[in-house]
């Protein structure tokens, strides 16, 4: 069954088709929810209101203008903007003091990496977090993260180059992030 | 581990997300309950501009609707005042 036999259903009232559209975007939507809020408890709760939405507006979604899961991702991640705008934001200063250069074969050190690696990202300007996590985490196409923020494909490339290189200079020393 | 790996290691965790069981069901029942209101209430007034603002035809023919009979009122004003 394709997604727009299941959107038309769904159109037509058959209510159950839309279970199909959850199961497959309910790990990408949660998963970006949680990245982007910073792995919240709600994000299940913030996915919720994102698939509510999603089927109260489903008759506005047109297959012209963009994909079906641009189209959701974009729901999704103006909800967590919202649940954001009510947390303070992190500062790079906000960052644990760095200590010496680790071995990285060390399992302790790893983990303070990865510590490392989340403080820092979400000190991260949020436009700039966005980009990043949907290019790195979700491995959507750049176009399509373009569309989903509204800007266009040279701002996303330039703010996801940006993150990595603030990233970079934020663990300075202790990390260097690979360039691809 | 070298950095690169390590790296890729955070960002497979990152990817890794665990989602209660209930969860499809959770918002299947939620779409059900809303359908169910909606039936309810289908004559309140606030559904009725729900339904309105939703649908494109419905607004334009709200918009007509109102012009026809904005304009009807004119002339019949006019008419009277003339008479």
């Amino acid at each position: 069954m394709t997604l727009e036999t299941v959107i038309h259903r769904v159109l037509e009232g058959d209510i159950e088709s839309f279970r199909f559209i959850l199961e497959r975007y309910e790990m990408p939507v949660v998963r970006m929810i949680r990245n982007i809020t910073n792995g919240t408890d709600s994000s299940e709760d913030i996915a919720q209101d994102v698939f509510l939405a999603a089927y109260k507006k489903l008759a506005s979604f047109d297959p012209a203008r963009s994909n079906f899961s641009t189209w959701l991702f974009t729901i999704a991640r103006n909800k967590s903007l919202n649940v954001l705008k009510k947390k303070r934001p992190l500062l790079m200063s906000d960052l644990p003091e760095k200590s010496s250069p680790h071995n990285p074969s060390d399992d302790m050190a790893e983990k303070e990496f990865f510590d490392q690696l989340e403080t820092g990202l979400q000190a991260l300007p949020s436009k700039q977090r966005q980009a990043f996590i949907l290019a790195e985490f979700e491995k959507l196409p750049y176009a399509e993260i373009a569309q989903i923020e509204g800007v266009r494909l040279g701002t996303i490339k330039s703010r996801i180059n940006r993150a990595k290189k603030k990233l970079r200079s934020a663990l300075k020393g202790v990390w260097e992030i690979p360039n691809e | 581990m070298n950095n690169e790996d390590i790296y890729n290691a955070w960002k497979k965790k990152k990817r890794q997300v665990e989602i209660r069981e209930n969860f499809t069901d959770s918002v299947m029942n939620q779409i059900c309950q809303y359908e169910q209101n909606k039936r309810k209430s289908l004559f309140d007034v606030q559904s009725l501009i729900e339904l309105m603002s939703a649908h494109t035809l419905a607004k334009a023919g709200l918009i007509l609707t109102g012009g026809v009979v904005g304009f009807i009122r004119v002339v019949f004003v006019v008419t009277m005042v003339l008479e």
